[in-house]
């Protein structure tokens, strides 16, 4: 019997007045994979993540989360579903302790065994010897350890989690990198909501990429970047380069770029394999003070897609 | 059950998150009444009769008897004096008007009913004397520290200012807390919670009563410290505040969830509260006032709440006209404010065409 896929979104869309949030957009979410929902800021993540949990109504399509339709079999998706939301909405004046207490009450069906749950999570996390202390008093990393640990308290099948790491440094972040690993491999399933290449990268099984409410990509990032078929180019030169279209015409290349005077970017076919040659062409006439040959990143796939950089 | 209790005791953790606003509403009637306590007048009263050399002063005691008084005989002394003092306000004056004598007797607006009551019967026994012979005599009337029978302002004051203290304590807190979980963020964890809201909303009024129920005691501790004054039965004047605290905690919590800031909240909690108070006899039984004032005073909850807790008060004195009336109408807005209070909250916790 095949595997019954954890979310499954069909041809949803939402408008907020004139405002196409949600456009047409469908996508599913397999069991135990980190699913990345990746765009721009406004892109429509949080939207989405909204439509899935049932905290806005799609004007069209369909939602089920674990085979249950989020509109008319919403407690039985809560009972199943942990939300880790961007503003983290922890009780600061409360401990860390009784954060928990609150969430059990309302989240956990089994309180019968939720103290000990709760020591097994708050020692996940790193937080079992600040369990006392008030939530005001913790780092921002540790504020979005504690909400995971929140999070996960009512045993949750799957996890949404809304921009991870923002605002958290980098040692936090690769602490709640690696708490969410674990837990997949546990076998928790994740949908993570980001604008951070890095971490769609590093953490996502699969991803989609959203613009304006539309899906524009869906696949693993490896595969959407191999599917560039170009290396990207940077070098430093001086003099700078005058006319680079014709220094640079007897290769393939596309999408020259001059964002600094003497810096210069494009996207070129097998870069790696031509590496010797191109700098022979270019130190001709110039001093190259640097050359940087990179695989396509996920802000290039964005930039194929959508004719801009992820991070504008 | 255990669901219950972790609800409630989520509720009461709560209360490190606003300890001040908690602080205000539990203590602030409290503060009031015993700062009104001090500068207020203990309004009693002493009579004045002019020519008390005459046989008039001594039919007038005997008048007075005769009437009766309902707060005893000993409430009245009275004292004959040479000459009616023109500075005195309350004085009762008989005038002829086309050839009609009448008794005319001015009332105060913050009187309260003991007053009127009293008055009343001086005028019945100025009656009887009228009837003798009056000439072109007058009696004045004029406050002075209360006798051992009275039972003074500052009771019926206290008394009416016990539900105000149960009422601010639920309406503020219930509000003030309400609009803090939208302005940080955690109603969220209400909205994608699998229990069942009726629960939550129980729990949040369960705590609510109990404050309520401290500010209200606190209060009832302190009338009865500084009066020397204890109600008949503490069970009784507490169980008659149950519907009042209900119909606040859900006016404050419907507050918290419309405006879903805790100013505009806290501001409504306290303004309906004081108006409440004011309107709904503060100072004075609502049948002691014009009849559109009563006809407004009995419309809030005050109003029937202070009726019922009357007879606890005054020697089980039965004041309000229909108790079966005034009980249906309480439980009339108890459950009105309840189901507006589950249609607030559908509306704006659990709606999704936001």
């Amino acid at each position: 019997m095949a595997q019954q896929n954890a979310i499954e979104v069909k041809s949803i869309t939402r408008k907020f007045g004139k405002l196409v949030a949600v456009d047409d957009l469908s996508f599913t979410v397999e069991q135990g994979e980190i699913f990345g929902l990746l765009g721009p800021n406004g892109a429509g993540k949080t939207t989405i993540i909204n439509l899935i949990l049932g905290l806005l109504k799609a004007q069209q399509g369909e939602i089920h989360v674990l085979g249950f339709d989020i509109n008319s079999q919403t407690r039985q998706v809560y009972r199943r579903a942990g939300y880790v939301p961007q503003e983290t909405n922890l009780y600061q004046d409360l401990s860390a302790i009784d954060n928990l207490w609150h969430h059990a009450a309302l989240y956990c069906q089994d309180l019968s065994s939720v103290k000990d749950r709760m020591e097994e999570l708050l020692n996940f996390t790193n937080l079992w010897h600040r369990r006392k202390d008030p939530v005001r008093t913790f780092s921002g990393g540790m504020k979005r350890r504690l909400a995971l640990a929140r999070a996960l308290l009512h045993d949750p099948e799957v996890i949404f989690f809304d921009e991870p790491t923002l605002g958290v440094d980098v040692q936090g972040r690769i602490a709640l990198w690696e708490h969410i690993q674990q837990q997949r491999e546990e076998g928790k399933t994740f949908v993570i909501s980001t604008n951070n290449m890095v971490e769609a990268d590093t953490l996502c099984d699969r991803l989609v990429i959203i613009d304006h409410g539309q899906s524009i990509a869906l696949d693993t990032p490896e595969n959407l970047k191999a599917g560039m078929q170009y290396d990207v180019v940077s070098i430093h030169t001086s003099p700078p380069i005058v006319e680079p279209e014709t220094l640079l015409s007897p290769y393939p290349v596309q999408n020259i770029t001059q964002f600094e005077p003497d810096c210069l970017r494009f996207e070129m076919e097998n870069a790696d394999t031509r590496t010797a040659e191109l700098i022979n062409t270019i130190t001709k006439e110039h001093q190259l003070d640097s050359i940087l040959i990179a695989r396509p990143s996920l802000d290039d796939v964005f930039l194929f897609h959508t004719g801009r950089a992820l991070r504008e | 059950m255990r669901r219950f209790s972790l609800l409630l005791r989520n509720e009461f953790k709560s209360f490190l998150t606003a300890p001040v606003v908690h602080l205000i509403a539990i203590l602030q009637p409290t503060l009031m009444y015993i700062l009104m306590s001090v500068i207020m007048v203990v309004p009693t009263f002493e009579m004045r009769i002019v020519n008390p050399s005459s046989s008039l002063g001594a039919r007038f005691i005997a008048a007075v008897d005769e009437v009766g008084s309902p707060v005893g005989p000993d409430y009245i002394e009275p004292i004959l004096v040479d000459d009616p003092s023109p500075g005195f306000r309350q004085v009762v004056e008989i005038i002829e008007t086309d050839g009609n004598s009448t008794a005319l007797q001015t009332y105060g607006y913050i009187d309260s009913n003991l007053v009127k009551n009293l008055r009343n019967r001086l005028t019945a026994a100025l009656l009887v004397l009228w009837n003798i012979d009056l000439g072109d005599q007058g009696i004045t009337i004029h406050e002075h520290p209360w006798l051992p029978n009275d039972i003074p302002y500052t009771v019926y004051f206290g008394m009416a200012m016990i539900p105000l203290a149960a009422y601010l304590a639920a309406a503020m807190i219930g509000g003030y807390l309400m609009a803090q979980e939208f302005e940080n963020g955690t109603i969220l964890i209400y909205r994608l919670c699998p229990t069942s809201y009726p629960l939550i909303l129980a729990a949040k009024l369960t705590r609510l009563m109990i404050i309520a129920l401290t500010g209200a005691g606190i209060l009832y501790l302190f009338l009865g410290l500084i009066t020397g004054i204890w109600s008949s039965s503490f069970i009784a004047v507490f169980v008659i505040l149950i519907p009042l605290i209900l119909i606040a905690s859900c006016i404050g919590l419907a507050a918290g969830l419309i405006t879903r800031s805790s100013l505009p909240s806290f501001l409504i909690a306290l303004a309906s509260a004081f108006a409440f108070w004011l309107i709904g006899s503060g100072f004075g039984l609502a049948a002691g006032f014009s009849t559109i004032f009563e006809k407004i005073s009995r419309l809030i909850p005050n109003t029937p709440i202070i009726e019922m807790m009357f007879p606890y008060f005054y020697y089980e004195r039965q004041v309000a006209a229909h108790p079966l009336a005034a009980k249906l109408q309480l439980v009339g807005y108890t459950l009105s404010s309840l189901i507006m209070l589950v249609f607030i909250y559908q509306k704006r916790v659990l709606s999704k065409d936001r």
